[in-house]
């Protein structure tokens, strides 16, 4: 499924869209960096808590299709900045991780 | 920050005590020490490891070959990853003229699989002292990743970052969540050597001497 289409899905709220062309082949839920380093595969939706600018570089390691900050936690400034000139897709959502993951179980 | 550049720097702040805690790391200990005992400056083997929780944690040792069995096992509990420059920076060595003598390929800015009751368990094992560093920061902190200090926890003290320390108005002997805490600058580029120091009126060999001043100091206040 691409992006664009998990978006509608979900209703998820873009904080920073640079390409909703990609393909989303998985969901990692996941809080602390070094296991999300560890175990997110490539072309992941990566939702999470955490809205410091550090997940922007991981999202780059891992090759994430995108980021959804969950439980209407906002993003730092400089998440978004850095996202911007980095490229890399940076979503909210209201809702809870598992509630977005139920919503998209069977689907991906 | 070479270890010649960061002692220097310490012996003009006029620092007679020094830790060096590198991030899972701790290759440049040595030369550290070697260079300090030049210049009259005790160097406190030690390492800043970060736990499976993702806490800051300082291991402070008396002795090289104590650190480098800690570094065996902090090795063996890192992913075996390599690092990315682009994101963490080279992980340059130095000797002790400020030479490159190398380049630490391993991915070090990451959790161990280390818990922190595994972690404070070996430290002590040999013969260490352990700190939680920078707690009340909102990540890689006590506070920010398991929400409290445990009061029964076999922690030395507990370390309060520079900013807070100053915005708190704390001095040696106070007391933070139950334990003694400490404070130092927590130097990540070479101007920040010595830009908070601890005083203590105590003839102080080693760690462990200097975390019992403390001690003693937050027991009489």
């Amino acid at each position: 499924m691409t992006l664009k289409q998990v978006v509608e899905l979900t209703g998820l709220c873009p904080v920073y869209l640079a390409n909703e062309d990609v393909e989303v082949a998985a969901v990692y839920c996941g809080d602390l960096l070094s296991d999300v380093l560890a175990h997110i595969r490539p072309s992941s939706l990566w939702l999470t808590i955490q809205g410091h600018q550090h997940v922007v570089a991981v999202a780059q390691l891992r090759d994430v299709a995108g980021i959804v900050l969950v439980n209407g936690v906002a993003p730092d400034p400089q998440t978004v900045t850095k996202a911007k000139s980095q490229g890399v897709n940076v979503f909210g959502s209201e809702e809870t991780s598992a509630e977005l993951c139920m919503r998209l179980a069977g689907r991906l | 920050m070479s270890p010649r550049q960061v002692l220097l720097r310490a012996r003009d702040a006029g620092l007679s005590m020094l830790a060096v805690a590198d991030h899972n790391a701790s290759a440049h200990v040595q030369t550290a020490r070697r260079l300090g005992g030049d210049l009259g400056i005790l160097v406190v083997p030690g390492m800043e490891v970060e736990s499976r929780e993702e806490v800051h944690l300082l291991a402070y040792f008396t002795e090289l070959p104590a650190l480098a069995e800690f570094q065996l096992l902090v090795d063996q509990a890192l992913p075996q990853q390599p690092n990315a420059p682009e994101v963490f920076g080279y992980q340059l060595l130095y000797d002790e003229q400020d030479e490159i003598v190398g380049l630490d390929e391993r991915l070090r800015q990451v959790g161990t699989a280390l818990g922190i009751e595994q972690i404070i368990r070996t430290v002590r094992g040999l013969g260490g002292a352990i700190v939680p560093a920078h707690i009340h920061r909102r990540r890689t902190s006590l506070l920010s990743q398991l929400g409290f200090v445990d009061p029964a926890a076999d922690f030395d003290a507990v370390e309060v970052a520079r900013p807070e320390w100053v915005k708190r108005g704390l001095r040696l002997g106070a007391r933070v969540d139950g334990f003694p805490a400490i404070a130092g600058s927590d130097a990540h580029f070479l101007e920040d050597v010595g830009r908070l120091r601890l005083e203590l009126e105590a003839d102080v060999r080693d760690i462990h001497g200097l975390l019992r001043g403390v001690r003693q100091l937050a027991a009489a206040a």
